[in-house]
């Protein structure tokens, strides 16, 4: 069976969306750091009340603090968590030192094999890069083979397969196409790692309506959510850049931040 | 007069070469690379983390390494998996590393102080530092230098040095050639020892003893027989450097 299938239309509300994740379960979160992150479908994911998950990222910011101030999640894969040079990402931090967040140890590398394992369907993944650091002897993560062609000491991934992976698109179609402006990130990878696909878009437009080639192809996609500014206030490149102003006032004032969230309307 | 941030980033600028490939975070490692391009190395390519290569953007910097800034009249964009494999193949020869903490023999800590089970302090993690730690053939590594940031053993061992000294990188399976090159703090600038691979100052900035370089560590450090001063910053190298961040998002 193809994952995305082919219905007439896949298009739903974002409550909809966000109601079909199950509590406890493993979301890959597209986008970089501050950059077309997800972050509509994230504080949907706080207002529906959603607890337990486990998030997958390789480079994660406002995404998972806010899901680790709202207490929704229960561990993270990633390979690093904060705001770069804005701050570090407390409520993520303090949810660690308090064990109420289990990390997955791993470099945004590694994520990213673990990934394509799932990708080429194999339970593991070569990777350079990790000979002397301590994440693999630590985590399991990471663990050290002997290639059976040439004997040397090999890193390897174990498969990272998200139950539902979330992006967050330029354009998306009815049939679940997308399109996303400027780098990729992880979001393609994501995407056919995953056992389930949602896409949220800034914008929605019928199949027939194409002027730039979609990467995301609609059959792995099951369902497409319109989300105007859905990466606000991160970035999403051309259409707008990091709301600073916002960023900087979440960084002051988290949970007045998360009360907005809660008590917001979703905008469509 | 020059700001050590400012100090700091012109040093880890001319440390590049006219032509290379670099592997860019954002903040003074981004100033660095982006002042070697401007002034000396005309032909360096700049990659960032977030899949932007060559971006050569005419306004502000970028701030963030997955800005689309980073690929404004740019090479190439692709994705992190794009440029990560870059690296591990081996195509990118300088990066920047920082850490909150560093030892001997320039192993770095960006993941957590305290015990790793049980964290005092939860850092972001390792991002692509373990990569570029152990790919990179030259890392520079900027930070500020006292005695809680040189230790003489790290809470967690997140980007290798020269792991406990000559012959472990290469016992481990890390490529031929590669590791820490310089360290540079305010107070000066370090490189490895050839024999030891432990960090001994090679230059030190204006305005700092020799004392200063023990007093702010850890670890014991040697100081190189022929050891100088940093020149000062040129007024071409702080113009351009200033050019660059009008705002003093990183120099303020």
């Amino acid at each position: 069976m193809i994952k995305g299938g082919f219905k007439l239309t896949k298009q739903v509300s974002i409550e909809e969306a966000v109601a079909s994740i199950k509590d406890g379960s493993l979301l890959a979160l597209g986008g970089n750091a501050l950059h077309r992150s997800p972050i509509a479908f994230v504080q949907e994911l706080i207002r529906q009340d959603k607890k337990g998950l486990s998030v997958i990222k390789t480079a994660g910011a406002l995404d998972i603090d806010l899901l680790a101030l709202s207490k929704s999640i229960s561990s993270v894969y990633a390979g690093y968590i904060g705001f770069e040079m804005l701050g570090l990402a407390q409520n993520y931090r303090k949810g660690v030192q308090q064990e109420e967040i289990v990390v997955h140890e791993h470099a945004c590398a590694s994520v990213i094999a673990g990934l394509r394992a799932s990708v080429y369907g194999v339970p593991f993944q070569p990777i350079n890069g990790f000979q002397g650091s301590e994440l693999p002897e630590l985590t399991g993560l990471v663990k050290n083979v002997t290639c059976p062609f040439t004997n040397k000491k090999t890193a390897v991934v174990e498969a990272l397969r998200p139950d539902v992976t979330v992006i967050h698109a330029n354009i998306a179609d009815e049939k679940g196409n997308a399109y996303v402006d400027g780098s990729l990130f992880e979001d393609l990878i994501m995407v056919k790692a995953a056992k389930q696909v949602i896409v949220t878009a800034e914008k929605i437009i019928h199949s027939a309506e194409w002027k730039v080639t979609p990467q995301v192809p609609g059959f792995l996609v099951e369902s497409v959510v319109l989300a105007e500014k859905g990466a606000a206030p991160g970035s999403c490149a051309p259409l707008y850049s990091i709301d600073a102003e916002q960023v900087t006032e979440y960084l002051q004032n988290p949970a007045s931040y998360l009360e907005k969230v809660k008590g917001a309307v979703t905008h469509v | 007069m020059a700001t050590e941030t400012e100090k700091m980033i012109i040093a880890a600028s001319r440390e590049l070469p006219k032509e290379t490939a670099v592997f860019v975070g954002t903040g003074m490692p981004l100033l660095a690379s982006v002042l070697a391009l401007n002034t000396h190395s005309p032909n360096i390519l700049l990659v960032y983390e977030g899949g932007g290569i060559g971006g050569n953007p005419t306004g502000r910097l970028p701030i963030q390494v997955s800005e689309s800034l980073t690929y404004e009249n740019g090479v190439a964009v692709g994705s992190m998996d794009y440029v990560m494999s870059l690296a591990q193949a081996g195509w990118i020869q300088y990066g920047f590393l920082g850490g909150a903490q560093i030892d001997a023999y320039g192993n770095l800590n960006t993941t957590v102080i305290g015990d790793w089970e049980n964290p005092k302090v939860r850092l972001p993690g390792s991002g692509g530092g373990a990569d570029i730690a152990s790919l990179c053939e030259r890392t520079i590594i900027l930070m500020r230098q006292d005695r809680k940031k040189f230790v003489p053993k790290l809470d967690f061992l997140t980007s290798p040095g020269y792991l406990t000294g000559p012959g472990e990188r290469e016992k481990v399976g890390l490529p031929a050639n590669t590791g820490p090159y310089r360290v540079i703090t305010q107070i000066g600038i370090y490189g490895f020892d050839e024999q030891t691979k432990q960090m001994t100052l090679l230059q030190l900035f204006e305005g700092y003893t020799l004392d200063d370089v023990q007093q702010q560590s850890g670890f014991p450090i040697a100081i190189s027989a022929d050891w100088s001063y940093v020149k000062a910053p040129t007024e071409l190298e702080l113009e351009a450097l200033h050019a660059l961040d009008p705002d003093g998002v990183v120099l303020a």
